[in-house]
């Protein structure tokens, strides 16, 4: 079958493809995730490439992903996060299958997301009252990932003001491992603009920014490399990520722990670590206050405190 | 405990107060009697004679309500006069985990009523799982002039407005234990009410509460209540503050240290390891949410003398935990989180040997990518370093019947085995098979086993090892496991210590559920839910049994015929007055 979102056996874009595609999505949750990607790659034209869209092509701008007519020039920007506008066909074409396609996907894509409301495909959260940990607990974990700390506020701030030198040295443990201000294995959530389920980035397993705007591009503008590499220059990892550079038409940019909203490079890469509470891939437009483009970069960062 | 609710429903009719005896030798066995502590011991002096029951009666100032269904406040107040402090509990224990409705009931206001009646000198009142409002906590206050002791986990239906009254009220208050509740936080406004001239509270603990208090008003309560040996603050304490209020309570035996994060000035922190240092005092130490392996080297003086290390809200990682754990040789119980991996329970396993109690909690539950976590190497390593390990709560992802095996092969005394593989119905990761023989070495090794927990996949088979086996065990919770009915028999027509059996996601049906109609009686309750059970079932039950209490909650878009969640439980009080329309009772 076409279409697939699914591998469902993918396909291509007819309209019958996409709609069975979506009632195949809600009964194979589990297996998207891991066994998408197989089948994309052992299928077909790039019309498929819908199927990437299913990974984010919930509603808003109906699926930013990266591709969508055959071999077109959007694939000379893989590097980009893509827009609504980059593949009207698809969205226009969706639209018959409609809302309910885009939301069916949607919902399955909720459940492989790696955010703790969503279920996830296996099983453990999609049962109620399991594993057995007490309800009090749940909210303390779900806390302890989005609530500003008291500190931040209060007593943080004045200390702040002092002239705080780090105490004691402390060991190495720290530096290679990106506990993120939730103390949460690195763990941050990544929300892009226009796609209303967010995503998670392990911050330890990257060592440099290009590496972390690499992993995000290839979470929210395609499942992964084998798909770039039907019909199409292969992503290569040495290019410079669009989303740092400005040339792209989203920026990458993360809430420290003081609340606020910056751009993602200011800052070494350790440091960042340490402050970034998560992570937002915003429209440029939208962004303007605090993204300037590539050429003011060097500007900005002069007049940044860090 | 169970006998002593066996006993009230014998002797119920020979209630009659003024049967005390007031001949000296009585008087003396009260005297010898107010001597014993234990529940159990006092059940069965009271079963000797009628001049023993009596005595006990009379010298009884602590009871313990393992259900708040089973008997009336009346009945208590009937037969224990003398009383001074009352625990209670009241919900089934998979409420905790969000099975149970709200407003299931477990009201404290008809004991409360009661009691201001006939113990108007009742100190202490512990509760778990029960519903208690704000005016019930301003009654509470306001009834009871000698009250001492509030200690309430797991409870719902209340805010700190209802603090802010005991705080006001309870002139002669010497512990307030607010812990794991579904508290209405309103603010932090209520710690302030305590007044200036307050200064008998011994303990503290509002841990999980998260609104900021008034550190002023803290700081001088702590600073005022010299008698203070539990202080267990919440996260919107900052080490500078900790380090103040330390200082000023250097005989603090129990610790909860906040988020135990800031950045601190070199001064600063020399001064909390200092005061630190001088808490000389401490034996067990939780908190630490925010914890930074940074500041943990403060309290490596505290550690030395640690026996309960609480981390389970405080994300560390091995390195962290190891380090931390080389200055804890003395600790008999540690909770953990799940990010300390593996590796951090090596570490438990070579540098606390004397450990007896160990806890490992999910940190992200419901997270499928994470692939950390402990794994059974982790458990397998501390089962080799700490032999004496007889309590154990295990949350991880993997697990193998080998392991088990040489786990209680290496810890034989386990008293309490609760393992959750946390995904339904997952084999042997290494073998495929079920888990049956994983939970079949622990029935057969641990002899002295009272709790077990099991998951995993598992067959029939692993019910008839606990059947068989499992000769002391008193509890026994179930999940996604079984093939038949005949695996519940085997537990019911086994174990002869059986008390609370909860299942839930089961192939037992009703003959498996008749099977237990001699055994009810002798339990405090049953609870089964998303089983095979129909009202049929429950009804023959409940037909049979007219000593048991039959509930059935039903779910929306249920079929007619199917009972969903049933709750059985002895009572000598008859059905429930106070069901609300979703629970039938049959």
């Amino acid at each position: 079958m076409e279409g697939g979102l699914v591998l469902l056996g993918g396909g291509g874009g007819g309209g019958s493809g996409s709609g069975g595609g979506s009632s195949g999505v809600s009964t194979n949750e589990s297996a998207v995730s891991k066994v998408e990607v197989v089948s994309e790659a052992s299928s077909y034209p790039a019309e498929s490439e819908l199927e990437l869209g299913l990974g984010l092509s919930l509603g808003g701008s109906g699926g930013a992903t990266g591709k969508t007519k055959v071999g077109t020039s959007s694939w000379g920007e893989c590097g980009r996060i893509l827009t609504a506008k980059d593949f009207p066909s698809v969205v226009s074409h969706r639209a018959n299958n409609g809302g309910p396609s885009v939301s069916v996907s949607g919902t399955k894509r909720a459940a492989e997301s790696v955010s703790h409301e969503g279920g996830s495909p296996t099983g453990v959260s999609q049962v109620v009252g399991w594993p057995p940990i007490r309800a009090y607990r749940m909210n303390s974990l779900v806390n302890q990932a989005k609530a500003p700390r008291a500190e931040d506020d209060g007593i943080g701030e004045k200390d702040k003001a002092k002239d705080s030198f780090k105490k004691k040295p402390y060991n190495g443990n720290k530096i290679n491992s990106a506990v993120n201000e939730k103390g949460h294995l690195g763990f941050v959530k990544v929300n892009m603009d226009g796609i209303p389920i967010g995503r998670k980035v392990d911050l330890n397993a990257h060592s440099c920014y290009e590496s972390l705007a690499q992993a995000l591009e290839d979470m929210f503008l395609r499942s992964a490399p084998t798909i770039n590499s039907i019909g199409a220059e292969k992503e290569q990892v040495t290019k410079p990520s669009k989303l740092l550079d400005g040339s792209s038409e989203f920026v990458l940019t993360y809430e420290d722990k003081e609340g606020d909203w910056m751009l993602v490079g200011d800052v070494p890469w350790r440091m960042f670590l340490s402050s970034v509470r998560r992570l937002r891939i915003m429209r440029t437009s939208e962004a303007n206050g605090l993204a300037p483009r590539f050429h003011d970069r060097n500007e900005r960062q002069r007049s940044k405190p860090i | 405990m169970e006998s002593s609710e066996v006993n009230m429903s014998r002797d119920s009719s020979e209630l009659d107060e003024s049967a005390r005896g007031s001949s000296s030798p009585d008087l003396a066995l009260e005297r010898v009697l107010s001597l014993l502590k234990s529940h159990r011991d006092r059940s069965s002096v009271s079963l000797v004679c009628k001049d023993w029951y009596n005595a006990e009666r009379w010298s009884r100032t602590h009871v313990f309500i393992g259900n708040c269904y089973s008997v009336s406040p009346e009945i208590v107040a009937r037969r224990f006069p003398k009383i001074r402090s009352v625990t209670l509990k009241g919900k089934p224990r998979f409420s905790d985990f969000n099975l149970v409705p709200q407003n299931w009931g477990a009201d404290i206001h008809p004991w409360l009523v009661v009691f201001a009646a006939k113990y108007p000198f009742l100190e202490e009142l512990r509760l778990k799982r029960m519903t208690i409002s704000d005016e019930s906590l301003e009654f509470l206050a306001v009834s009871f002039p000698n009250f001492k002791a509030l200690s309430l986990l797991s409870c719902d239906g209340f805010s700190t407005d209802g603090l802010a009254i005991i705080a006001t009220h309870c002139k002669n208050l010497t512990e307030l234990d607010i812990q794991e509740n579904g508290i209405d936080d309103k603010g932090g406004s209520w710690l302030s009410c305590f007044p200036e001239s307050f200064t008998s509270l011994e303990a503290l603990n509002f841990a999980n509460l998260t609104s900021d208090i008034n550190f002023d008003a803290l700081e001088r309560l702590v600073g005022r209540c010299k008698s203070m040996r539990v202080l267990k603050v919440n996260r919107s304490i900052s080490l500078e503050q900790l380090q103040r209020l330390l200082v000023n309570a250097l005989q603090l035996a129990e610790l909860g240290t906040g988020s135990f994060s800031q950045e601190l000035t070199f001064r600063q922190y020399e001064e909390l390891e200092s005061t630190l240092s001088s808490s000389k005092n401490i034996h067990t130490l939780s908190g630490l949410w925010e914890a930074k392996g940074l500041h943990l080297p403060a309290l490596y003086p505290v550690c030395t003398h640690l026996t309960f290390l609480s981390l389970s809200y405080a994300p560390l990682q091995s390195g962290e935990l190891a380090k931390l754990l080389a200055h804890c040789p003395q600790l008999r119980r540690l909770w953990v989180l799940d990010t300390v991996e593996d590796e951090g329970l090596e570490a438990v396993g070579s540098s606390c040997p004397l450990l007896e109690e160990l806890r490992v909690f999910p940190a992200d539950p419901f997270d499928e990518d994470i692939i950390h976590g402990v794994t059974e190497a982790g458990f397998v390593a501390v089962s080799y370093g700490c032999p004496r390990l007889h309590y154990v709560l295990y949350f991880c992802r993997q697990m193998t019947n080998a392991a088990v095996a040489t786990i209680v092969q290496n810890c034989p005394d386990f008293t309490h085995f609760r393992l959750c593989i946390m995904d339904p119905g997952q084999p042997d990761y290494l073998t495929n098979e079920p888990m049956d023989e994983a939970f079949g070495a622990v029935v057969k090794t641990c002899t002295k086993l009272q709790r077990l927990s099991v998951s995993g996949l598992l067959t029939d088979l692993t019910f008839e090892y606990i059947g068989r086996y499992a000769k002391n065990l008193e509890t026994l919770s179930v999940a996604f496991a079984g093939s038949s009915d005949w695996g519940m028999q085997c537990v019911l027509t086994g174990c002869p210590k059986l008390r609370k059996l909860e299942i839930r996601d089961c192939p037992f049906g009703n003959a498996a559920l008749l099977s237990g109609l001699d055994k009810y009686e002798s339990m405090r309750s049953l609870w089964m839910s998303a089983c095979h059970v129909t009202m049929d079932g429950c009804r023959q039950l409940a037909r049979e049994m007219p000593r048991l209490n039959v509930e059935v909650m039903k779910e929306d878009g249920s079929d007619d015929s199917e009972a969903d969640k049933v709750y059985v439980y002895r009572s000598i009080a008859g059905p429930r007055r106070d069901a609300p329309p979703f629970v039938l009772t049959l």
